[in-house]
Parts: C-alpha cells; structure tokens; sequence
C-alpha cells in the first residue's frame, strides 16, 4: 500500500530523471559525433575522401543510434527516484518508510504516517526541473559550426572529391534512367510481341483458312496441292519471321529471365507451327489420296500400296526462296521439281519421311491415307535413288525471293475416277520431262533416270 | 510521553531558556540537543558572553539541580568527586558527594585545572558514576556535564587530553552577541526587573525523551552516509579528502558517529521528524567534530579551522 504509493508520488520525478539523463547523454555522444566529423571535415581537406558528408551523416546516425540503445538503460531506478524526492524536499521519509515498511514500532508508526501525510500534502508536493548541461550542448554546438566551417573551406582534394561525387552521381542518374528505359522498353515491347505474335497467328489462321477454302475451291488435285504448297510456303515464312524476330528479342534482352521466356515463346510458337504443319500435312495427306486415284486411272490397274504412289498430275516451279536451297526430288510417278537458291543449305523438301507401304488395296479408289505421307514433302529421299545414301546439298545463296511459274499438264484425269489412255499422254509427260530437265537445273544423274524412266515405258509400250 | 509530543516538548525548553539568554538561539538549541541526546557539553568563548547563565537557567527550567564548578590548577580531584570524611560521632568514613554529583555540572574553565583533576571528571562524563575509594557512587539522572573554556587565556592552562574531549558529544562555540541582542541583554540584566526563570518540565520527561529519542528510525544510506563522514577524518583512510590528509593530525572516534547519530536523532524529533535526514547529520557534523578533529602545525599556520575542515568534509562526501 505504502510502497505503491510511493513509486506512485515518485514516477513524475523519475521521468524527468530519465529525461535529464538521456539529454545528458545525448548531448556527449553528440560531442563525439561533432568530433568525429570535424575531423573526417578536417581530413578531407587535405586527402580525397569521397562523399564526405555522406560519411558525416553516417556517423551522425550511428551517434543517433548509440544515443538511443544507451538511453534504453538509463531509466532510474526506484532507489535514485526515492532519493530525489527525498532531496527535493521530503527528507528522507521516503526512504526510511521503505527501508522500515514491515516495523511495527511505535516510531516506525509514527514515521509512516508522517510520510503518508506528506505524501498525500499537494502543498508539499517536491517539483523538479530538468537540469540541461550546457556545456555539452555548447561544445557540440561549436563542433558543428566549426565543420561546417571547415568544409566550406575548398582545397584541391575537396575539389577533386567533389567532381568524382558529381560525375559518381551522373553516372547514379544515367543508370537509373537507362533501367528505367529498359524496364519501359521491355513493357512495350512485350506488347508489342505479343500484338505481334497476335498478329502472326492471325496470318497463319487467315492462311489455313485461305488453303482450307482454296482446297475446297479447287477443280483438280493439282490446284490443291498447289494452294497446298502455296501455304506451306507463306506458314514457313512466317514461322521464320517469327523465329527470328524472337531470337533477336532474347539476344537484346537483358536478363537471364527475359532470355528463357523468349525462349520458352519460340519454342511454343514452334510448337505450334509444326501443329499447323501436322493438319496442312494432313490435307495433303487427303489430297494424296485423290492423287491415287489420278494414278491409277493413269496406270489403268488399282494402286498397290507396296508401290510408290505416282501422281498423274505433275507441279513443277523454279524459284528463289531464302528458305530454299537447290535441290530436286522424284516421288513416284508424280514429279514435283524446284529450283531455287537460299540461304540455308535444305533441299527443296521439308521433311524426309520415308513414304509409307499399305497391304491393303482399295481398287481404283486407293486411299493413299497416311502411306502417302511424303510423296509432295520429300522429293527425293537418297533412298529411293539407288539406296542408302547421304543426301548432298549445295550452300545457296541469299537471294530474293523468285518467282513460281506454274503449268498445267493437259490430258490429265481433273476428277476422281475418270480413266485416259496411257498412251494418249505418254508422248506428251515425256517430252515435257525431256524439256524440263533441260531447262531446270537437274543433276545430270537425274536427268538420266528420267529420261531412262520415260524410255522404258515407252519400249514397254 | 510519544513521538509526536517531543517536538513540542522541546519547543517549550527552547522558548522558556532563549527569554533569558538573549542572542544565543542556536547554541540554546545545540545544548538542548545535547541534554536530549544524553551527551555532555563543551562552551568555548570569551567570558562574561553568558556561559555560566544559560547552564544555570537551563538547570532551572528542566527542573534539574545545577552545580557549578570553578576550575582552578590547584583543584584536586576530591574537591570534584567528593572524599570519605572521619565522622567521629559515629567513627566511621563517609563519603562526602562533591560538586559532579547533581543532573547539570558546570565544569567553569575546565582546561585551568591540572590534568590529574580534568580526568576525575573522566568516569562521571562516560559512566555517570564516580569511584572514590573502592566504592562506585552513581549520579543522579538526568546528568549532563557542560564545561567552559576560554580560548584566549593559554597562559597556565592545560589543554584538555583528547581522551577526555571524545567525552563531550559536543563542542559549542558561544558567539558574541549582535548589537542588537547585546543591547536586549544589558536591558534584561541591569534592570530593577529580572524575570523569573520558569520550570516548563522535570527530569522525569527529560529521561523519558532520552529513551525516546533512541527509537527514531535512521535510514540505512544516512547511517552509511554518517559513518562515511566519519571515516573520512581520518587522514590515512582512502576516502579522506586532501583537505583532512593535509591538515588533520587525528580524526574522529566511533564516539563521534554514536554521538552524530543520537544528535541527529533528536534534531529530526525538534524539526518534527520522526526519521533521521542527511540534513541532520549535516548540521550535527560540526558540533560532533569541531573537538575531535586534530589538526596538525600546517593548518595552524594557514589558519584553517576544524569548522572549515568539516564544511569541506560535508561537500566532498556524497549523500
């Protein structure tokens, strides 16, 4: 009871005690820190140091932070309270009552109740004033105004320091507007790639929708598979386009992140395409198989499977493509030449798939389905020019890009089913071979096969 | 009697002895101090400044008996204590009391008579009993010695051994009064009017105030304080000031921090405390130790006093 009272009549005073002590402290650990920088400021006058007020703030925070973790331990204790309000006017009652609080002797009593009537006695109520040292506060203060003195007074090393602080913070400025721009330029161009890419994906739509409407619009298998390899054509350009438009946007990429998601987008982009070439591969699949039926009406048997499945109709276009290289290809009986000069050393075919057998003769109407894989992507697989070997290709050169020139075959069956005679248009395939292979540049090697090929039937004949 | 009637009691003595003693406030209010607190009392100054009438007023308003003795260097111990005298009617020795035994002794110029006479007044300042012949008689209680001394006249005086000093719990220097109070005295005594000295108690309350005084409590950092206060006369102790190791030959004795204590104790009661303050020990340090304080050659030559010593002393010690 007594006791609470008592912390209850000192804790103003022990707050003012706190006070006074922490500005105490404050106000030395504030002299050391003045020192140290009107030293560092002093210093600096005759040897480069660099950020030199940066460096005197930091030993300002740090004079900040010593001054408040040791205020932390200054708060007075119950005793140092008791004994300033003892001072200040209670004379030791305070005290003496603690000291003697469990006591029941009559003076003890006594004693007690006099210090409770003191206590509750606003009259008698000891005030205290925080005490400021000035001295402190002074010599701090003189500190201060003598750095900012010092550090007016310009020498050759203050110089010096200051056009390094001045071209460090340039430099500080340029980084962060050029890291600014970039992280701007990257958004931009995020929306434009992806506007772009948009945009691409909507050619490619708008090109198979195109081949698809074209495919249905053709009057023969030769106008489809020409539309066929006219979207072929325009979806590897664009899937190059896109390609290289991606590479170059992760090579100028900064990060490591920006490369891999380039990254990651060509080789979904790629996906995607080659998904794209799976279905036009199929339509020509499809179309394949209304080419057999060409044939067999050409051969006048049904179509085996076990035989390489022949076109009666004949594509045959020169062209310089940068994605085309120079090269020529026979599949079957249907011949789809091409020259062209490009940058990248491919054959004038795609893919190299093996053509596919089929057991299963469907008569005159053969559906090639999927054994006719190949006939219109690779031309001239080594394989079936006299076995395993490697295909050679010749480095061509980037040019622009030809011009396709196309002809029709005349006498040719325009529709499923519809049967000419062999040698109604035997004279005409050949000489137009004969003149072709003239004309293109053909291997000399091929140029003989062919000319044997149309020889043989016609001595079979 | 309680605590909380002492004040007043004192109060009354103080108000009854200052209407006779003109000037002399401070020194009325040591010696009462002194009387409550069971010590013995040491008045330095010049004659005639009303030594002998404040011992004799005192002894009236307390009610006390009071004997004055005028110490002279062919003063014998006897003539003090008393001596056993041939009674021939009933042919035997009786002890004749001699002047020590009464509640207030004035020993006048005490420092006149020879050493062998000042100790016999040795055992009734310490034990308040006097042995003359193998027989121990008690004084009467309430007892208090109050002894003069004349600081000018050295000439065929002894000084009083530092044994027989340590006995006075204090020594109070009488000033000469201000011209003022002087000119209320020569009114008060050379008129054909004297007032009448007024008994306000008796030695029954004076004793029970002794016992009383003993129970009011002393905080244990005054205590220390006082005891550090102490120590710090001495010169060879490491909490001594370079004052005291300086100008101090000797310092204080333990019956110096009893006697600051008890002093203390019965100032807190007059100034209506029932706990011993620094302040007490503060103003009771120099009556305490203006008389225990041995000062050395060095500090009669620069002219330093004990009462500076102490104030220094005061200072230097924190609370």
């Amino acid at each position: 009871m007594l006791r609470k009272k008592i912390y209850r009549y000192i804790r103003p005073i022990r707050q003012k005690l706190y006070i006074e002590r922490s500005l105490k402290v404050l106000s030395w650990i504030l002299v050391i820190g003045f020192g140290l920088t009107c030293l560092l400021a002093i210093v600096s006058r005759f040897i480069m140091v660099v950020h030199v007020t940066m460096w005197m703030g930091y030993v300002g925070l740090v004079a900040m932070a010593t001054s408040i973790m040791v205020s932390a331990f200054l708060y007075p204790s119950v005793q140092d309270g008791v004994k300033l309000t003892d001072h200040l006017g209670m004379q030791e009652r305070l005290m003496t009552a603690l000291e003697f609080e469990d006591s029941q002797e009559a003076a003890i009593t006594s004693q007690r109740e006099d210090t409770l009537l003191h206590i509750e006695d606003i009259t008698k109520r000891p005030s205290y004033s925080i005490k400021i040292w000035r001295r402190p506060w002074l010599i701090a203060g003189i500190l201060f105004v003598g750095t900012m003195g010092v550090l007016m007074v310009p020498t050759s090393s203050s110089k010096q320091a200051a056009q390094i602080e001045e071209l460090q913070e340039k430099i500080i400025e340029e980084m962060a507007w050029i890291e600014e721009k970039l992280d701007q330029d990257l958004l931009e161009e995020k929306i434009a790639d992806a506007a772009d890419i948009e945009e691409k994906e909507k050619a490619i739509e708008e090109a198979l929708e195109a081949l698809k409407e074209n495919i249905e619009k053709a009057k023969s298998e030769e106008e489809a598979l020409k539309e066929l390899a006219i979207a072929k054509n325009a979806l590897s350009e664009i899937e190059k386009e896109i390609a290289e438009q991606l590479k170059a946007q992760s090579q100028e990429a900064m990060g490591e992140e920006t490369a891999l998601a380039m990254e990651k987008a060509l080789e979904a982009m790629g996906s995607e395409l080659h998904e794209m070439q799976a279905a036009i591969n199929a339509s020509g699949q499809n179309l394949a198989t209304k080419a057999s039926i060409s044939q067999m009406a050409f051969s006048g048997e049904p179509s085996n499977g076990s035989e390489p499945s022949q076109s009666s109709g004949a594509m045959a276009g020169s062209g310089e493509n940068p994605q085309e290289g120079e090269g020529e290809g026979q599949g079957g009986a249907g011949a789809q030449e091409g020259e062209g000069q490009g940058a990248s050393a491919t054959g004038s075919t795609n893919e190299e798939t093996p053509m596919q057998e089929t057991t299963e003769p469907q008569g005159g109407h053969h559906q090639g389905g999927e054994s006719k894989e190949g006939i219109y992507e690779s031309l001239y697989p080594p394989e079936r020019l006299g076995g395993e070997a490697d295909p050679s290709f010749i480095q061509g050169d980037s040019q622009k890009e030809g011009e396709r020139t196309y002809s029709e075959v005349q006498g040719v069956p325009t529709e499923a089913g519809e049967f000419v005679r062999y040698d109604t248009i035997l004279s005409e395939y050949s000489s137009e071979a004969t003149r072709r292979i003239d004309q293109a540049q053909v291997p000399p090697m091929m140029r003989t096969v062919v000319k044997e090929y149309f020889s043989s039937l016609e001595t079979s004949d | 009697m309680e605590l909380e009637h002492v004040s007043e009691w004192s109060e009354r003595v103080i108000t009854e002895v200052s209407a006779h003693i003109i000037g002399q406030e401070e020194l009325i209010e040591d010696t009462i101090i002194c009387l409550m607190a069971g010590g013995n009392l040491l008045l330095e100054g010049v004659p005639g400044l009303g030594k002998t009438r404040l011992v004799s007023v005192l002894g009236e308003v307390l009610g006390l008996a009071f004997k004055r003795i005028q110490f002279t260097p062919d003063l014998m111990p006897a003539d003090i204590t008393g001596t056993n005298i041939y009674n021939r009617d009933r042919n035997v020795f009786e002890f004749q009391q001699g002047p020590v035994f009464s509640n207030i002794v004035l020993a006048d110029e005490i420092n006149r008579a020879t050493p062998k006479t000042q100790a016999a007044m040795l055992e009734a300042m310490q034990e308040k009993t006097v042995t003359v012949a193998g027989q121990t008689y008690p004084l009467p209680r309430p007892y208090l010695v109050m002894a003069t001394q004349n600081p000018i006249e050295q000439e065929g005086t002894y000084p009083l051994p530092e044994a027989q000093m340590d006995r006075f719990m204090f020594k109070l220097n009488v000033l000469f009064p201000k011209a003022k109070d002087l000119a209320a005295i020569v009114q008060l005594t050379t008129g054909t009017h004297e007032p009448k000295v007024h008994t306000v108690t008796s030695s029954e309350e004076l004793l029970e105030i002794q016992e009383l005084v003993k129970t009011v409590p002393v905080a244990q950092p005054v205590l220390d304080y006082a005891m550090r206060l102490i120590v710090a006369t001495h010169p060879e102790q490491e909490s001594a000031p370079d004052i005291i190791r300086k100008y101090v030959l000797a310092g204080a004795s333990p019956r110096a921090a009893q006697g600051i204590i008890n002093a203390s104790r019965v100032r807190a009661l007059i100034k209506g405390r029932y706990n011993v303050a620094f302040e007490d020990i503060n103003a009771m340090a120099e009556p305490v130790l203006r008389h225990r304080l041995v000062l050395n050659f060095e500090a009669m030559s620069d002219g330093v006093t004990v009462e500076h010593l102490v104030s220094e002393l005061i200072g230097v010690i924190k609370e």
